[in-house]
């Protein structure tokens, strides 16, 4: 018995369909963006995909910045992030966050 | 799930549309190798690249690009072939891709997907890059 063969696997092939658009159209009022961080019960993702059906997927990240767990929401309950709500390793200036509408939350 | 143009992504498409920008660059395509979603406020440096394995980055020549349709208009390259060695040398599985500009390293566009673990001489991950406008 050829023991070495028994534990070799044919390789296998991970084909991937790129996806679109890149310029994806703004939903849910203009509020959201696709890739943008948001809150949903005070827990920090990513928007991954807004529904016509007013839902909204989102990926919970960790404090690193990796993905936690991916949630569906309302739309309605999902919120943009605070600049200080985006983990600390993928957190961008504060001028750079505020063009694209992340607040900080200010001395309290 | 959905492919994201970061911040600068869209920065740069804006000014090659309008010549502010004179200088092009070819885009390499190159896979990233950390549980992380896409975010629009992204930088190349948020991602980790794949290493090891026999893995490549790949730049795609601009002039190699298809542009159809209209309404919408896609822009679609050939399928791109990673074919593995082995298993990857830092972090062994594939997340996704991230798209940055020759010479400037600058991120455009990133996009996760089922995620893949190489392991054996052979093993492959299939990309045809596609870019829709719509």
């Amino acid at each position: 018995m050829d023991l070495f063969k028994s534990f070799r696997r044919t390789p296998a092939m991970h084909a991937i369909e790129a996806q679109a658009p890149v310029f994806s159209k703004i939903a849910a009022n203009g509020r959201l963006r696709q890739g943008m961080w948001v809150l949903v019960d005070n827990q920090v993702g990513i928007l991954t995909a807004l529904g016509s059906d007013g839902r909204a997927e989102i990926m919970l990240v960790e404090k690193d910045g990796t993905n936690k767990i991916a949630v569906i929401a309302q739309a309605a309950q999902v919120h943009q992030a605070k600049h200080e709500d985006i983990p600390r390793s993928r957190r961008p200036t504060k001028e750079a966050a505020l063009a694209k509408g992340y607040r900080s939350r200010g001395p309290h | 799930m959905a492919l994201v143009v970061c911040n600068n992504g869209e920065s740069v498409a804006l000014q090659y549309l309008v010549n502010k920008i004179t200088t092009t660059r070819d885009l390499i395509y190159r896979l990233f190798a950390t549980n992380i979603t896409p975010a629009e406020t992204d930088t190349a440096g948020t991602y980790t690249e794949a290493a090891g394995g026999g893995y490549a980055s790949k730049t795609l020549a601009g002039a190699s690009w298809s542009v159809s349709g209209t309404a919408p208009t896609s822009i679609d390259f050939a399928q791109q072939t990673w074919t593995f060695t082995g298993a990857l040398t830092t972090n062994p599985t594939v997340f996704g891709y991230y798209v940055t500009r020759v010479t400037d390293a600058d991120l455009i566009l990133a996009e996760a997907f089922t995620s893949f673990t190489p392991a054996v001489n052979g093993d492959a991950i299939l990309l045809t890059p596609h870019i829709t406008a719509d």
